[in-house]
């Protein structure tokens, strides 16, 4: 039934050109503003300061996993924010109620119903933690071969690395991009279930607020995906006006994204969506509302698949140079293999023409560079690399995830 | 695809420009096109540049390392002299080497061990403390190479001087850094010279991994990044909010603007006698009514005249007055737009280098 819904919507998408017309006609009636503010009685009713919270913590940790000084406990306490650990050099992350670990696989569309798969995702994020303080702390002054943890130049860049090559804090922290951010904008916030649950859309209508608060509850859903993209720009009304400078997460790889090929107005559909779709809720047009939370979905899809893309090809690039750039090569692949684990997050029916489970993508691909018959990174060629980005790329177009005409290495 | 494109460009206006002469001379001699003898350029680059700069690089530190360990052994301030004096030879030697590194001094990263800067002086502490440390590290680029041995022969020199462990130690490290920066150097040298050179000089295609291509690939990424954006524009803040005086190139014994000097020369020289402007002019590019080889001569002489406004200690300047320093690396970024865009589509080469991804 939803399956359908979707389609539909995938459907009028595809025809949005001949529909045109139609679309400007209901677009006039919302009043959307030229930035993300939204006031009500002269006050704002915009806030994400959790989302903001999150994203500062996601800096702090990664950032400390490659201090040798750090402990799994102290590495957990941050994942964690546990009480009373203190765990953040900011007093206002160590004061917050919120953590990272709970909000990773925790979407209600893909979660709610499945703890199981939830805890093999947060037990994934836990091995990273481990691996990195009981593998590559410990051999941080070995050179790094087969089989062997340890540094490996890159340029004048130092590389820290498993013993198959896997900088598992790039693996953590692109991972987060697709178990945190965007599981919970696309699965979570932008998920009509929980949008439109018990008596939301009522409430909406009569602007009836939270206790205590300016926004209602549909508003602050929607707020707090858009916090996800916007929570650490400088100025979160103009999303636009530092994208890609303003974290080390999703924020950076949209504006990354837009530098490649075919993506260029990427990032501008994404922010008009998210404006146009929270005026939608503000006038209490709801198939606009989801209409746009259809796009967004689709751009940050885009986002996901085109990194992982990008950084096989980079991958390539970086041994096919005269000399090879080993350590190069490792830092991109290890870069990919956390974008690819993001794949996962990608629901089946999340806006595209063809249902592709990308867990099952995912965890195919993923097992295909941990190259477990050989030395993981190591022995793997360009070839090899070439072969999964192009299954990958294939797979990609026939989702719709990617335009069919996309920038792609060879 | 966009090379052919040039290539062919490239070949119909040398058509365009032998027609001319042909017609003025005897029509029996057909037209005559210009040839250049890419490998004969080569040659020169090999034998008049890259070895000479290698023998060099090479002789200079093996005096430095032997110095070295002599004066750990006997220190005296005579011999400290003596030292600091090798240490600037050497460090100035290694600016003519710098831009051509190929081959084995790529494998073994030498440009990032003899000369990441700045160094990182609590490591070289923490090493000295130690004296357990493993230089193949690639974390240990920053505590050795030229950088470390600046700091190391011209911060706390009191501490070279004394009777103490200590001062054993630091004497001990400072003989191992010459001695590990004298066999990169001369095994990079010794590949060069003896395996390198011949494969070198015969791939005179146009290819992007043909040698001509390499070289001059290799020639303006250094002039970029590393003379332009390292000893001179990092240190201004062009790519930061403020001037970052720790940043300069031989920061402890100040002798950044030397040093810039003789990258310069390098540079310069390279273009100017050793083939690049003949290549062009044989081509006749021309330029706003100029040879493209007279601007590009022209534009070193005015980075010259621009440096001579600015102190011998970089550091100094960028806090005092850094509008001099800010106008000296306008001057120099003007020329990458020469040799960039004007020279490589001249001669018909792809760039390839791209601004890393930078994470």
């Amino acid at each position: 039934m939803k399956t359908s819904t979707y389609l539909f919507a995938g459907l009028f998408l595809l025809f949005t050109a001949a529909a045109c017309g139609d679309e400007e006609d209901m677009r006039l009636n919302l009043d959307v503003p030229e930035t993300y503010s939204f006031v009500r009685d002269g006050n704002s009713t915009v806030s994400f300061t959790g989302q903001t919270e999150r994203i500062a913590m996601a800096e702090e940790l990664t950032a400390a996993m490659l201090d040798f000084d750090q402990t799994r406990e102290g590495l957990m306490n941050m994942f964690t924010n546990a009480e009373g650990t203190n765990p953040f050099a900011s007093a206002d992350l160590n004061a917050s109620t919120k953590s990272l670990r709970s909000k990773v696989a925790a979407s209600r569309d893909l979660f709610s119903a499945n703890s199981v798969r939830a805890a093999q995702v947060k037990s994934d994020f836990d091995a990273w933690i481990f691996n990195q303080v009981n593998e590559v702390f410990p051999n941080r002054n070995e050179i790094a071969a087969e089989g062997q943890a340890g540094q490996i130049a890159d340029g004048g860049d130092v590389r820290y690395v498993s013993s198959w090559g896997l900088e598992y804090n790039q693996a953590f922290a692109k991972g987060l991009i697709g178990a945190l951010m965007y599981d919970q904008t696309a699965n979570n916030y932008l998920s009509s279930n929980l949008l439109f649950e018990g008596t939301n859309q009522a409430d909406n209508n009569t602007m009836t607020t939270v206790d205590g608060k300016n926004y209602t509850t549909i508003e602050h859903f929607w707020d707090e995906a858009y916090g996800y993209l916007a929570g650490a720009s400088a100025d979160p009304a103009r999303l636009l006006a530092d994208i890609g400078e303003a974290d080390n997460f999703l924020n950076e790889y949209t504006g990354r994204v837009t530098e490649q090929g075919s993506f260029t107005a990427l990032a501008t559909i994404l922010e008009r969506s998210f404006r146009t779709g929270r005026a939608a809720v503000v006038a209490q047009d709801y198939d606009e509302v989801e209409r746009q939370a259809i796009m967004i979905r689709a751009e940050l899809n885009k986002v996901l698949a085109a990194r992982a893309s990008f950084y096989l090809c980079e991958a390539v690039a970086e041994l096919e140079a005269m000399p090879p750039n080993r350590g190069g090569a490792f830092h991109a692949l290890s870069e990919a293999y956390g974008f690819i684990y993001a794949l996962r997050f990608i629901a089946q029916n999340s806006g595209n023409f063809v249902l592709v489970d990308y867990e099952v993508v995912s965890d195919t691909f993923l097992e295909e560079l941990r190259n477990a018959d050989g030395f993981g990174f190591w022995d793997l060629t360009p070839a090899d690399i070439r072969d999964i980005n192009s299954s990958l790329q294939g797979i990609a177009v026939e989702a719709g995830v990617h335009p069919p005409n996309a920038f792609f290495c060879n | 695809m966009q090379r052919l494109l040039f290539l062919s460009f490239a070949a119909f206006s040398l058509l365009i420009s032998a027609c001319g002469s042909g017609s003025d001379g005897t029509e029996d001699d057909g037209p005559m096109l210009p040839s250049f003898d890419r490998q004969a350029m080569l040659e020169g680059w090999a034998n008049d540049v890259i070895v000479p700069a290698y023998e060099n690089t090479g002789a200079t530190t093996v005096q430095l390392a032997t110095n070295a360990s002599d004066f750990a052994a006997a220190p005296s301030e005579e011999k400290l002299d003596a030292l600091r004096s090798d240490f600037q030879t050497a460090y100035r030697s290694w600016q003519a080497l710098s831009p051509f590194l190929m081959g084995r001094a790529e494998e073994i990263n030498l440009r990032f061990r003899t000369n990441t800067y700045p160094t990182d002086t609590d490591l070289i502490e923490q090493n000295i403390a130690a004296a357990d440390f493993n230089l193949e590290l690639p974390s240990q680029t920053v505590a050795q190479g030229f950088p470390a041995l600046d700091y190391l022969l011209y911060a706390n020199a009191d501490e070279l001087l004394a009777t103490s462990p200590a001062a054993d130690a630091r004497r001990a490290y400072i003989a191992a850094l010459t001695l590990t920066l004298r066999d990169l150097i001369n095994s990079a040298k010794e590949e060069w010279t003896s395996e390198f050179i011949t494969a070198y000089a015969l791939n005179d295609g146009n290819s992007a991994t043909a040698s001509v291509d390499r070289t001059v690939n290799d020639y303006i990424f250094y002039y970029e990044k590393f003379l332009r954006a390292g000893k001179v524009g990092i240190p201004a803040g062009v790519f930061s909010d403020t001037p970052l005086a720790d940043r300069t190139e031989a920061l402890y014994s100040g002798q950044s603007k030397a040093l810039m000097l003789a990258a310069l020369s390098t540079t310069e020289t390279f273009f100017n006698d050793h083939g690049l402007a003949d290549y062009l002019n044989t081509l006749n590019v021309m330029r706003d009514g100029e040879l493209l080889s007279a601007k590009i001569a022209d534009q070193f002489s005015a980075i010259r005249a621009k440096a001579e406004n600015v102190s011998d200690d970089f550091s100094a300047q960028v806090t005092q007055d850094n509008v001099r320093m800010l106008a000296l690396y306008d001057e120099m970024q003007r020329l990458v737009v020469l040799l960039k865009v004007d020279m490589l589509q001249a001669l018909s080469i792809n760039v390839d280098f791209v601004d890393a991804d930078g994470d």
